[in-house]
């Protein structure tokens, strides 16, 4: 009983403190929602640290992406991956490099069950965020950027994903993600090769399409590449929702007078 | 007189209120009530205006980049080259994904609809009187 009287004198500005819903800074608004821990496991296989990215976890999410790149690269990994499943199993076994090889499996293990279990505990954040009805203010206005809690349209953000992957987080106001996604697109993008090759496969020319390409970065490509579009797709989701229950609020808050006159 | 309108939620919304008050109509006589519809139809992309909850692109860009991945690979040793090879991966594994999702989600809703559509579309309903 005297428990319950403690937390009745907690002010809600605390209670909303313990458990709050997002935070909206002016490069980013960052926020908990619900999400299928499998999706985001998924994410983390497919490129460490994505999955994190998607939780807003950008520091650890980095790390793991740097991680990757380095690693994967070092080890020839892709190249391996690559003569695996086309049956060369003996060029598999040579290219690959034993002096990083072992470094590779114990991350990418933890980067995936990370994401999972990750996403699980901020599930729950989440639901206990909602019924608390945690207040989030909607803009973040410093010197150098603005961010305004605002509807957008999810295909537009998916669109642009698709044309220059990064963009659509810009759109969408995830400045964070758009940044990295920006950096890992063109500097991966040159170092595959895959630019001459899309000229190439486009005009016919097939097997100096497949010459020119280092299939060892070309093989980090998809997974970004989808990454963006579905990322900046949900956060655009994600953040229309948000601006709705904020303003839902704010009216009910404001604009529901108890001597208001209802009609009957 | 009252006067009652529909909104969807936008900032055109708190326009068309501060017009109100603008014009000398204190805020004690204007009433927002939050609309919540239970049941919604399902829609294949969210939008702007309604997001259902149920996720159609989930399944889509997972198979997507298993397909472009594979295609990658495989494309490599194939005539047409792993650009190529990668794009038809990327289509064929978004559209099986989204078929997928789109007819085990109809399963789902159909079996327990209240619950699959958790987030319905809401609308704001301005009430004025004067």
């Amino acid at each position: 009983m005297e428990d319950a009287t403690v937390e009745s004198k907690q002010p809600v500005s605390v209670r909303n403190l313990r458990r709050p819903k997002g935070h909206i800074s002016s490069v980013a608004t960052n926020m908990l929602h619900l999400k299928n821990p499998w999706v985001t496991a998924w994410w983390s296989a497919a490129f460490p640290g994505f999955g994190h990215i998607i939780l807003g976890s950008y520091v650890k999410g980095f790390l793991l992406v740097v991680w990757e790149l380095l690693i994967n690269v070092k080890a020839k990994l892709n190249l391996c991956i690559l003569y695996s499943f086309g049956g060369q199993y003996e060029l598999a076994r040579q290219v690959v490099d034993t002096r990083w090889l072992l470094l590779y499996a114990p991350v990418y293990v933890f980067a995936i069950w990370d994401a999972y279990r990750r996403t699980v505990d901020l599930n729950k954040k989440s639901v206990l965020a909602d019924r608390e009805d945690s207040i989030v203010l909607p803009s973040k206005i410093n010197t150098i950027e603005i961010n305004t809690l605002d509807k957008k349209h999810p295909w537009l953000a998916m669109v642009w994903s698709a044309i220059i992957p990064g963009v659509g987080h810009l759109y969408t106001h995830r400045v964070p993600t758009s940044f990295f996604v920006l950096i890992w697109w063109i500097s991966v993008s040159y170092l595959s090769n895959i630019l001459p090759a899309i000229h190439l496969s486009f005009t016919g020319q097939f097997a100096m399409a497949t010459s020119v390409v280092d299939m060892q970065w070309l093989l980090f490509l998809p997974s970004m590449y989808t990454f963006a579009i579905y990322d900046s797709y949900v956060n655009c989701v994600e953040y229309n929702k948000l601006a709705e229950v904020e303003q839902a609020r704010f009216l009910k808050d404001n604009y529901q007078s108890p001597d208001a006159l209802m009609p009957v | 007189m009252f006067i009652t309108a529909t909104f969807e939620y936008s900032e055109y919304l708190e326009l068309a209120i501060s017009e109100l008050e603008q014009h000398g109509i204190i805020r004690e006589r204007i009433v927002a009530i939050p609309l919540d519809k239970k049941v919604e139809k399902r829609k294949i992309l969210d939008t702007i205006h309604r997001a259902d909850g149920v996720s159609q692109i989930d399944g889509a860009m997972v198979l997507g980049a298993v397909f472009m991945e594979l295609g990658v690979v495989y494309g490599y040793f194939w005539k047409l080259g792993p650009v190529l090879w990668g794009l038809i991966g990327l289509g064929a594994g978004a559209l099986a994904g989204f078929i997928l999702d789109y007819y085990v989600g109809k399963l789902l809703a159909t079996g327990k609809q209240a619950r699959t559509l958790k987030k319905e579309r809401r609308e704001e309903r301005l009430r004025k009187w004067c």
